[in-house]
């Protein structure tokens, strides 16, 4: 009997799996995030779920799984089954928990099969209005001329500000040193307040106190210019070459089928058609910037790489 | 134009029915949300958030607040029903509020909370519509050695806060730090006492931790003790009255706890929560019946309410006068007004007028509504006193697990709860108290943060401490408060001198 019953579940389970590779989705999805609610991660998810719901014909459900610097979301959904029915909401800070946690149980590319690129965000290099300095140049120009003498604000030690803020001292060939605190908002409140001279700050944080003149921003750390930031120059315009930019994909625990990933990409892309989700993403001071995931796995390799190999010579004090 | 023509445009917003109908949701939410144990405002907005979409920007940053605030008002029901306490601010509400549900007085504590609520409420906002632009300049202006000052401050105040010997207070503070410090150290990225648990890598959350410590061992306790039974007590409307005497010691207490409560809100993160224990600390100093606090003193309930509240209000000042979030709820409610197009900074009160003054039109609104909402639901909640035991507690022990799973979706917490329920448990027994050891829990990594941070600033010289005036104050009234003790210990000793000569000189 029991065995009977068991080879007729078995029967029904195979059914089940054989229908959702025809028509998936036949179930809601949940997209998990690594940060509690609020915040630029989560509002992407949200935003992108309330967009592709509709087209997919099955709800969308955004999962707040905080904990461990973010790192818990990434491991939770490497092991999920790659059935396209989990899939994940992450930053390139992803690839930080690796260098700076050990074993966290996920590899940052080889762990999951990227379905989009969402947005881009670059940071800013901002300073106090009381410094007196507006360029890339007049800021590196103070700084060398006083090695060691400033501090500049990181939002801690695993962020990719702080990584950003040591890769720009390498590459401008300066000493600065960095004030950790705990996270984005004590630092920009520190550089307004003038506690500290400079720091690296989420772009679109940045963009409101400087428009209340209580900042200065030098540049961001995209490659070029950004829409809607089109008067911020780039770091690059000063110092050739320099680039760290998060960007935010959503992505699938490896081995999901690409039939699968194809159809969640291609309700993706239709919402970027409108003018809908770009607008909602810019006003949320997100820079909207679409890629398929096979754009994205080409690049993400190289991009881990290079951040794991800076996130240890950070960590290893070299 | 002057505040009042502002203020008449805010409450001609703020009254619309629309406005009207989602400001009560929110603090209806609020305060169902601040009486479950371990389940946030945080939470509460997170899951309103996408119905704010579809909300025009006042509408919806007047729902979110209402969450914010309205969960003060819920978070003391809790601690003085069942010892657990609903927010982390109220925590410190159980050591009298509990006492006196314990002597039948449940309802008068209730009624007795709320009205401070609405005092403290009501004293925040008035400072909030004229003081805004003053008290956010302030808080700026405080850097991290003033910021470890406070904490010192609350730290002592912590430890000042128990009802046994303050040695033990000053252990259970330095045991609360060090739990405090599980996590990974913010200047060097190092892992302490994280055992590579995962789970461990981000600390304790401090409402896990809190819940865990005061509502647990009591749980336990009082299983050992079956026959205590609230049932024998009357629920007439005249019992939950508070009688004149009442009134008599109360009145002080709110205006100081408000007092004290407004302007701690202007600290980022933990404002409330160190109003509270300050305010509670102060009315046990300052009374000549300092031994009532802990027995069912109703001014150890009317004041830390009066303060967590007016904080609740006030911590709205640096987050909309100079668009930095003070907490990570403050974050998302800002977060609510970026996908409506709204960019917090600077000028917020100068571009955004229409909506800061509807704003602040509506807490006071919202606060009326709470009183209201407040007062008539007493007589239900101190039924719920009369549940007998054997179903009371295992009620509250699923809840509990609950809402601790569903911040975080991960059962670590939900055994992160029954570990420090035990340890509490154990302190208990030892006569170590909770309320020390949750503010170093939660000062305790803030005060080393700022003290790290203010020494790197200085290039290592303590002069910063005391070159600045707020820090200055700070450290002084500290030292005042353990050299105080200090002198009547030794004073004490002293007069004992004499028997020194008879030999055995220390051990009695």
């Amino acid at each position: 009997m029991y065995r009977l019953l068991s080879a007729g579940l078995a029967l029904s389970l195979m059914a089940g799996s054989a229908l959702a590779q025809t028509a998936f989705p036949t179930q809601p999805i949940t997209v998990v995030v690594g940060f509690a609610p609020g915040g630029g991660m989560d509002t992407m998810a949200r935003l992108v779920s309330g967009e592709i719901s509709p087209q997919l014909g099955q709800p969308v459900i955004v999962e707040n799984r905080p904990g461990a610097a973010g790192t818990l979301a990434p491991a939770f959904v490497a092991s999920a089954k790659p059935d396209g029915y989990t899939i994940y909401a992450g930053e390139t800070s992803a690839i930080l928990g690796p260098v700076f946690q050990g074993n966290v149980g996920y590899d940052p590319v080889k762990s999951f099969t990227p379905i989009a690129r969402i947005a881009v965000a670059p940071h800013a290099l901002v300073a106090n209005p009381g410094v007196g300095v507006s360029t890339v140049a007049q800021f590196i120009d103070l700084v060398s001329k006083n090695p060691g003498e400033y501090f500049y604000a990181s939002p801690g030690t695993a962020t990719l500000q702080y990584l950003a803020g040591e890769m720009l001292k390498d590459a401008a060939g300066i000493e600065m040193e960095a004030v950790h605190f705990q996270g984005g908002a004590p630092s920009v409140a520190a550089v307004v307040s003038g506690e500290v001279p400079f720091g690296i700050v989420s772009l679109s944080a940045a963009a409101a106190q400087a428009e209340g003149g209580k900042l200065v921003i030098l540049g961001h750390t995209g490659p070029e210019r950004v829409k809607g930031f089109e008067k911020i120059p780039p770091i690059a315009e000063t110092i050739k070459g320099f680039e760290a930019m998060p960007s935010q994909f959503i992505m699938a625990p490896a081995g999901t089928p690409q039939e699968i990933v194809d159809r969640i990409t291609g309700a993706i892309a239709r919402a970027y058609e409108g003018e809908k989700l770009p607008g909602q993403l810019t006003r949320a001071g997100l820079i909207p910037a679409f890629q398929t995931g096979g754009e994205v796995s080409a690049e993400l390799p190289a991009i881990a790489k290079k951040l794991t190999e800076v996130a240890i010579s950070v960590r290893d004090g070299t | 134009m002057d505040i009042l023509t502002l203020l008449a445009n805010g409450f001609a917003t703020a009254f619309t029915p629309v406005n009207l109908f989602y400001c009560f949701v929110g603090v209806t939410v609020g305060t169902f949300i601040g009486v479950l144990p371990g389940v946030g405002a945080m939470l509460g907005i997170a899951l309103l958030l996408p119905v704010t979409f579809y909300l025009p920007p006042e509408t919806a940053i007047i729902m979110l607040a209402g969450i914010y605030y309205g969960g003060e008002y819920g978070g003391a029901i809790t601690s003085i029903l069942v010892n657990v306490p609903g927010s982390t601010s109220s925590a410190i509400t159980t050591l009298d509020g509990y006492r006196m549900a314990k002597q039948g007085r449940a309802a008068v504590a209730l009624f007795a909370s709320a009205a401070a609520s609405f005092i403290g409420g009501s004293i925040g906002i008035i400072l909030m519509t004229v003081f805004s632009p003053a008290i956010s300049r302030f808080a700026l202006s405080l850097n991290s050695a003033d910021y470890f000052a406070i904490m010192v401050l609350g730290l002592v105040a912590g430890a000042l806060v128990a009802r046994g010997s303050l040695v033990k207070g000053l252990i259970a503070v330095v045991i609360g730090t060090l739990f405090g410090m599980i996590g990974t150290d913010l200047s060097t990225g190092v892992q302490r006492y994280a055992f590579g648990v995962p789970e461990l890598i981000g600390g304790l959350s401090v409402a896990v931790v809190a819940m865990a410590l005061f509502g647990l061992p009591e749980i336990i306790t009082a299983t050992a003790e079956p026959k205590t039974d609230l049932s024998r007590f009357s629920l007439r409307l005249r019992d939950m009255m508070p009688t004149r005497e009442d009134f008599r010691r109360s009145i002080v207490p709110a205006g100081r706890g408000s007092a004290l409560g407004s302007i701690l809100g202007i600290l980022p993160g933990t404002g409330a929560t160190i109003a509270s224990f300050l305010s509670y600390t102060a009315e046990k100093r300052l009374s000549r019946t300092p031994e009532r606090f802990g027995h069912g003193a109703i001014e150890g309930v009317v004041g830390p309410e009066a303060a967590n509240n007016a904080a609740a209000q006030t911590s709205f000042i640096p987050t909309l006068a100079i668009g930095i979030p003070g907490t990570p709820t403050m974050a998302l409610m800002l977060g609510a007004l970026i996908i409506q197009g709204i960019q917090p900074g600077p000028d917020m009160m100068t571009l955004h007028a229409d909506l800061f003054w509807a704003l602040i039109a509506s807490f006071w609104i919202g606060n009326v509504m709470l009183l209201i909402l407040n007062i008539p639901l007493v007589g239900l909640w101190a039924k719920l006193a009369n549940i007998p035991y054997r179903f009371l507690f295992p009620s509250i022990i699923c809840l509990i697990a609950v809402g601790v799973y569903s911040s975080t979706l991960n059962t670590f917490d939900v055994y992160v709860v029954l570990a420090i329920g035990l340890f509490g448990f154990g302190m208990a027994i030892t006569g170590f108290e909770a309320a020390p050891f949750l503010m170093g829990f939660i000062l305790g990594p803030m005060m080393e943060e700022n003290l790290r941070r203010a020494m790197q600033l200085g290039r290592g010289d303590p002069a910063v401490f005391f070159s600045r005036p707020v820090s200055l104050i700070c450290l002084t009234i500290v030292l005042t408060a353990l050299f105080i003790p200090a002198v009547r210990i030794l004073r004490r000793r002293f007069a004992r001198l004499p028997g020194l000569r008879n030999g055995r000189p220390g051990f009695r």
